[in-house]
């Protein structure tokens, strides 16, 4: 694609930024007063209506598949934009997973679409039919293999962490093949940051929990700019040697939120791709806003989340301000 | 011998109405893509990224000039050809240059800093008066070799 076939979309993506939540907005619903106000605030912004009150989760998955629909119909070829998404093939095809051994084992209904997540590039229900099927053959290459894989791992050793671990690695995977095939820097080096971040935050819970060699080398990706084998032999080693080793490589600015908390890492890591995604505001034509425009939605709704769940359990305004997110705009 | 420099500045004419036209075409296009994005979104801005989708058009109109003035000299347009050396067809020729890559690529430049200006209406309505500044310094350029071809042209008599 060339980068003047963007124009029509760029132009979409400007006009939609306008009605991001701003960081004014942003601080309008950390200081409202409980819960029940933070939902007020969001009616008036438009994310919800009354009737979605009792059921917010519904409302903020609206949001994101409303976000993916616009980018479905604006973007001249969406394929490029499938590495945004396929983690969610891969967390469907596990839901779908879950879904059969329990129908298989507790007779339960075969109906619960709860678990299934939107948006994503294949259908949740084309998943279901494959896996209650065992016709994987049905789904597209890169999840079939990852169904039949997992399904044969779930049958024969019904071990449901296993076959988690190897999913949310096949996800990672995927989302870098997906990238490299699109031949774009931008979204390679997208990918990349999204990988990379993944496994910091793997092997640093790993290094916690004292996982081993095998659990790791089944849960990292292969990424260019941080070594996995590197990463496993640091992790081994502890959580000391592993901020160590991250002290050497690139990413050395995560071990100082490494040392602080989990919650301090997993806002560098969200951070770290608002900086990289954040440059994209000044270009005018090319798949960059795009891409930029549905990671700043899913930070935007992320951020949404954690002030309406810290509103329920009557946290602090400064405990919420410590986890928010970067904002885009 | 006279046939060719006859040949030649008509081919100088073609280009000048050519490559100016072509690059605005494009640029308006690009433009007008960008344009109606916006529009999609929201209709009361059709008036303000109109006229920035105008913008890069001028340049295909300074093409078409040089062409006529050119046409008119050498007495195409009355029907009378007047006979013309190689070397003076050729002088023609090179006198449309100008408009003809300045114009081509002006018009490309002048789209995509146009197609930043849209993206400026889209986010801040306010300031279109500045987005439409700043797509029309590049029309500075597209004008002066318009001036410098038919500067050219008319020294030619």
């Amino acid at each position: 694609m060339k980068e003047a076939d963007y124009a029509y979309a760029v132009a979409r993506i400007r006009a939609n930024e306008s009605s991001l939540l701003t960081t004014a907005d942003i601080e309008q619903l950390i200081s409202a007063d409980n819960y029940q106000s933070a939902l007020r605030v969001l009616e008036e912004k438009g994310w919800i209506n009354a009737e979605n009150h009792d059921d917010i989760n519904t409302a903020l998955k609206t949001q994101m598949n409303d976000t993916w629909q616009l980018l479905r119909e604006i973007s001249p070829n969406i394929s490029e934009l499938d590495f945004l998404v396929v983690k969610n093939d891969f967390h469907n095809i596990k839901a779908a997973l879950k879904e059969f051994v329990s129908v298989q084992t507790l007779r339960s209904e075969k109906n619960n679409t709860d678990n299934f997540v939107v948006p994503s590039s294949i259908d949740s229900e084309q998943i279901k039919n494959a896996i209650f099927n065992k016709k994987f053959n049905e789904l597209p290459s890169f999840a079939e293999v990852a169904a039949e894989k997992t399904y044969n791992v779930l049958i024969r050793s019904a071990d449901g962490q296993l076959a988690d671990i190897m999913l949310d690695s096949m996800a990672l995977n995927a989302t870098i093949e997906k990238a490299d095939n699109t031949k774009n820097q931008f979204i390679k080096e997208t990918a990349e940051l999204i990988c990379v971040t993944a496994n910091i935050k793997i092997a640093f819970r790993a290094a916690r929990a004292g996982k081993d060699e095998q659990f790791l080398e089944t849960a990292l990706c292969q990424t260019k700019t941080l070594d996995k084998a590197s990463l496993i032999d640091a992790t081994i080693r502890g959580q000391e040697e592993l901020i160590n080793y991250i002290l050497t490589t690139q990413y050395f600015e995560v071990a100082d939120y490494m040392k602080a908390s989990t919650t301090s890492l997993e806002k560098w890591c969200d951070d770290i791709l608002m900086l990289h995604i954040k440059n994209a505001k000044y270009i005018c034509l090319g798949i960059e806003p795009i891409i930029a425009f549905y990671i700043a939605k899913d930070a935007e709704i992320k951020n949404v989340r954690i002030i309406l769940s810290c509103k329920h359990n009557n946290l602090p305004s400064e405990a919420i301000k410590e986890r928010m997110r970067k904002l885009y705009v | 011998m006279n046939d060719y420099g006859i040949v030649l500045a008509i081919f100088g004419a073609i280009a000048a109405a050519l490559f100016a036209g072509i690059g605005s075409a494009r640029g308006v296009g690009m433009v007008g893509e960008a344009a109606a994005g916006v529009v999609t979104e929201d209709p009361s801005k059709f008036s303000k990224v109109l006229i920035l989708q105008l913008l890069p058009g001028t340049q295909g109109l300074y093409g078409l000039l040089a062409a006529v003035l050119l046409l008119s000299q050498i007495g195409l347009l009355k029907g009378e050809l007047i006979p013309l050396t190689m070397a003076q067809g050729f002088q023609y020729f090179i006198a449309c240059l100008p408009i003809a890559v300045v114009g081509y690529f002006s018009a490309i430049a002048q789209a995509r800093t146009a197609v930043a200006g849209v993206g400026i209406v889209a986010k801040r309505p306010d300031q279109s008066g500045k987005a439409i500044s700043m797509a029309a310094m590049v029309e500075t350029y597209a004008i002066l070799a318009l001036l410098i071809s038919i500067l050219a042209i008319n020294g030619l008599k």
